[in-house]
């Protein structure tokens, strides 16, 4: 995956960078007038007045509409059981405000239907907002059935449809760069509403010295073993980690990591790093716990971390690795390259933002960073690559 | 979809973040802890029993064990009814008895749902002339430490 802070310059060096990179890519955020001035309110400024591609805006919004028709699916689960004020239930809302049974089962069948507009980007703004309301009326509804990712999900849901999450990857949608440029505060809502949960999930577990001390980790993992088991690898992990000598640093990763990804996802040096890391995390959340749809949420909120341009990175394709560069072209959801073919003969090369052309190992490297299915094997590879190129530095 | 100028936009941010962190700020207050995106906040197992004390109108209760929160009991005409917990209660986390099963969202989430849940059944037992309260013990097991056993009792019926 791509990083970069935002409103931050391209750098220099770009002069390798094929022409339509810079009018997909720098010259696309180059548009934000300045927010007046430095400081606080420059900053400011500059946010609310930040402009961008939204072709991964587009793309996160093809996520939520899934995610959307996911959380339907539990909805109507649910609804198989019975009508909620059937039977006993708990609401936050008072019993006046609660909505009888057909109306119910009317806000199943639109909240189904909001999603799949979503999905297919018809109106899909208007679609997106409606949907999170009325999920989140319905979850004001049944207390019983509150589940913390369902509320995230709602609340990344509505700040999206703030955005111009329409213009790509969606019915009707224009086909040049230009025309997806839009304004990217609402992005960065989204993007504040990450480090919101993360912040509040950390400081919360720090607060708590069962948490703080392993406790509460370690006879996690403990009951987790004995509910369900799950075979090797997982299970001979978890009883490992169920002993209060390993549970117990492993809580304070845990905040630390959190901490991490609530202030690392905005620092551009660190980002990526961030990126990596709340992958890892949240795969093995969802491995070990299984939380719903609480890993796929924030995974596609990461996508909104990418930089907010397109093109900016070339790979060149000599003609013998041109299926090579085309099975290349489909990994690349998020269009960070532009395929340009090479000379005959030539290796194959990637040609990274900063203008550096890698060919070989350090192509692969920075394939691995912009393409999300290879983004696991990015920090591995580049740390690789990194002591390679110090050992290689005469003394 | 409204789009907001530059004012907007700060308005907009300011109330939905301003909100955000008043319900973070207050989420304790919750039983679950709702809105407040405390995530594994315990590691809390539950062992729950029903019991239903019986007896006459103003006359002296006993407690019956209801295994697996079921029971027979008499209606007006003597005839014997079967009734069970799970008739009214149909949220799978408090409708298991007599088996340790996990409290989602903790022990103060359970005991609050478990309370109101024992008035609700109590008072929709149509047809149940010998119950005169429903009890339920709770033995929490929070984050590995067993805690003493908790005993409530819904409103006399």
């Amino acid at each position: 995956m791509s990083a970069r802070a935002p409103g931050e310059g391209a750098p220099a060096g770009g002069d390798e960078i094929a022409p339509s990179a810079r009018r997909g890519g720098r010259a696309a955020r180059e548009g934000a007038p300045a927010g007046g001035g430095g400081g606080a309110l420059g900053g400011l400024g500059r946010w609310l007045r930040e402009e961008g591609e939204t072709y991964v805006l587009g793309l996160t919004r093809l996520g939520f509409g899934l995610l959307l028709l996911s959380a339907s699916m539990t909805l109507f689960r649910e609804a198989r059981r019975g009508f909620f004020r059937d039977h006993f239930h708990l609401s936050f809302l008072p019993e006046a405000l609660l909505p009888s049974a057909p109306v119910y089962r009317a806000l199943l069948g639109a909240h189904l239907l909001l999603a799949l507009w979503v999905v297919a980007g018809w109106r899909a703004r208007p679609a997106l907002g409606l949907a999170s309301l009325v999920g989140l009326y319905l979850l004001l509804c049944d207390r019983l059935e509150y589940h913390n990712n369902r509320y995230a999900l709602y609340c990344y849901a509505f700040l999206l449809s703030f955005a111009p999450c329409d213009r790509a990857f969606a019915l009707g949608a224009p086909r040049d760069p230009s025309a997806r440029r839009g304004p990217l505060w609402a992005q960065r809502l989204v993007q504040a509403q990450a480090s919101l949960v993360y912040l509040a999930s950390s400081l919360t577990k720090l607060a708590d010295p069962d948490w703080r001390g392993g406790v509460m980790l370690g006879d996690r993992a403990a009951r987790f073993l004995e509910r369900r088991r799950l075979g090797w690898p997982v299970d001979p992990f978890l009883e490992w980690f169920a002993q209060p000598h390993v549970a117990s640093p492993f809580s304070k990763l845990v905040i630390a990591t959190e901490l991490f990804l609530a202030l690392g996802l905005w620092a551009p040096r660190a980002r990526a790093v961030a990126l990596w890391v709340g992958l890892f995390f949240h795969v093995t959340i969802e491995v070990t716990q299984q939380v719903q749809l609480f890993s796929y949420t924030t995974l596609t909120v990461y996508l909104l971390f990418a930089a907010p341009a397109t093109r900016e990175r070339a790979l060149e394709v000599p003609p013998a690795r041109a299926k090579l560069g085309e099975r290349l072209r489909l990994l690349d959801w998020l269009a960070r390259f532009e395929v340009r073919p090479a000379a005959e003969g030539a290796p194959l090369a990637a040609v990274d933002r900063d203008g550096r052309r890698a060919t070989g190992f350090g192509a692969f490297v920075v394939l691995c960073r912009a393409l999300p299915l290879l983004f696991p094997l990015w920090l591995p590879l580049a740390a690789l690559e990194r002591a390679r190129a110090l050992a290689r530095r005469p003394a | 979809m409204v789009d907001l100028g530059p004012r907007g936009r700060a308005a907009f941010a300011l109330a939905f973040f301003g909100a955000q962190l008043a319900l973070v700020a207050t989420a304790a207050g919750r039983p679950e802890r709702a809105f407040g995106f405390q995530m594994f906040p315990e590691s809390t197992v539950v062992t729950q029993r029903l019991y239903r004390e019986v007896g006459r109108p103003g006359g002296p209760t006993r407690r019956v064990h209801a295994p697996g929160g079921a029971w027979r009991a008499r209606d007006a005409a003597g005839k014997p009814r079967d009734f069970s917990w799970a008739d009214r209660v149909r949220f799978y986390r408090i409708n298991r008895f007599d088996e340790t099963a996990f409290a989602s969202y903790g022990a103060p989430a359970h005991r609050y749902r478990v309370r109101a849940a024992l008035d609700d059944v109590a008072a929709h037992l149509e047809g149940d002339a010998e119950t005169r309260r429903l009890v339920v013990e709770l033995d929490f097991r929070i984050n590995g430490r067993k805690q003493p056993t908790e005993t409530y009792a819904s409103a006399p019926r």
